[in-house]
């Protein structure tokens, strides 16, 4: 199956974002969520199960959020004594609406995109600094590494008689030393090898963005989003 | 993009180190937000875990000492967990924009010559305010005029806190 490119995808995701960051009315917002919501739940349902029922759990704090801060208008509903009235239910659908939009379209590109091809391609398409590609992608190669390390020090906390998970800034603190020595000795040996290897001269390769036919499918679906978004 | 050139390999490898554990930590950050936002409300919550979230620009910067490197230090930790991902999404690259602009004027302030604890919590307590213009944006969480001032202040301590303790990991870790 012939997929869109990572720099196509991170295009549409982040467009998606900022339109559902700044649209207000609840048209703009419904056309979003209708769009992006079905595929990303149906393409990111296996591997992201838990951040969609993270996401749904949420909605029980946005309510309250929505009950707390725009409890105005004429009332609705009368719960034990607590006047709901219709600012709760307009917050509540449009904060709800922007966040399934959000949420589809990462789905979308996360479900599709493997890290290491976006940040080549955004490096090689988009001319992304090599400096940031670089430590984007030592970053994530040392996410495993750093989970093990957290494992490690939550497991010496434990048989020192401190707590295992971090609560007061005091424990963040003795944390992120051990975090941060172990991961420096590291980087050390990583910058020295890429300087040798003569990272600082190489030139970041530029290649042009060819579009396949999949890739104008998704353009196409995302200006027309942009522009009936725009429009109402 | 010249600015970007003044960075050695050992730097970027060191600014890998900080998106790493930035990224691991805004991913954390989020259960923590939750349970402190179910426990105490929203000024306790933002008291709590708000500050964390701005923790990747005082640690690069403190660490690699060079203009960019707390916006840098932000950014790529919010780049890192969007590709976890993390229930913030795509909104954590805009957050870790806004942020990492807002922390990286506390050193420009001081025309990049200290990078001290005091910067450091200056870059934490700045990167409050994108955040709650944000949240308002995202959430609607628009409060009334007392309670936007409780909540920015709640924000901007935090972010203090958290950049003290980010600075002293960081000497702590040099010396």
């Amino acid at each position: 199956m012939i997929k869109p490119k990572p720099t196509t995808l991170f295009i549409y995701g982040l467009v998606i974002t900022i339109l559902a960051f700044i649209s207000r009315r609840f048209e703009q917002l419904l056309i979003l969520a209708l769009v992006n919501t079905p595929v990303g739940v149906v393409l990111g349902f296996r591997r992201y199960s838990v951040i969609i029922a993270l996401f749904f759990i949420g909605l029980i704090g946005l309510f309250v959020n929505a009950l707390m801060f725009s409890n105005v208008g004429n009332p609705v509903l009368e719960f034990y004594g607590l006047v709901i009235r219709e600012g709760v239910f307009t917050a509540f659908v449009n904060v709800m609406l922007r966040l399934l939009s959000i949420l589809g379209a990462t789905l979308i590109f996360i479900t599709q995109v493997n890290a290491r091809d976006l940040i080549k391609s955004l490096e090689c398409e988009l001319g992304l600094p090599k400096t940031i590609a670089f430590a984007t992608a030592v970053g994530l190669r040392m996410l495993n590494i750093l989970e093990r390390d957290l494992r490690e020090i939550q497991l010496v906390r434990v048989e020192r008689g401190f707590r295992k998970y971090p609560i007061t800034p005091s424990d963040i603190g003795s944390f992120l030393r051990p975090l941060l020595s172990l991961g420096l000795e590291r980087a050390l040996w990583v910058g020295i090898a890429a300087e040798l290897r003569g990272f600082s001269q190489r030139s970041s390769r530029r290649v042009g963005i060819k579009i396949t036919y999949v890739d104008i499918c998704v353009y196409t679906l995302l200006i027309t989003q942009v522009i009936t978004v725009l429009m109402i | 993009m010249s600015m970007l050139k003044r960075y050695t390999a050992l730097d970027i490898t060191y600014l890998a180190v900080v998106a790493a554990i930035a990224g691991v930590i805004f991913a954390l950050t989020w259960n923590i937000y939750f349970i402190s936002s179910a426990v105490g409300g929203p000024i306790v919550a933002r008291v709590v875990s708000y500050g964390l979230w701005f923790i990747g620009a005082p640690l690069a910067a403190t660490l690699i000492r060079k203009p960019g490197s707390a916006f840098l230090g932000e950014f790529l930790g919010a780049l890192v967990e969007t590709l976890i991902p993390t229930y913030g999404a795509f909104t954590n690259l805009i957050y870790g924009f806004a942020q990492g602009l807002a922390s990286e004027l506390a050193y420009a302030l001081f025309k990049y010559r200290k990078y001290d604890v005091l910067q450091a919590s200056l870059s934490g307590a700045l990167a409050g305010f994108p955040c709650v213009v944000l949240d308002a944006l995202l959430f609607g969480e628009v409060f009334t005029p007392d309670v936007m001032v409780f909540i920015t202040i709640a924000a901007v301590v935090s972010g203090a806190i958290y950049g003290v303790i980010a600075a002293l990991a960081v000497k702590s870790v040099r010396r």
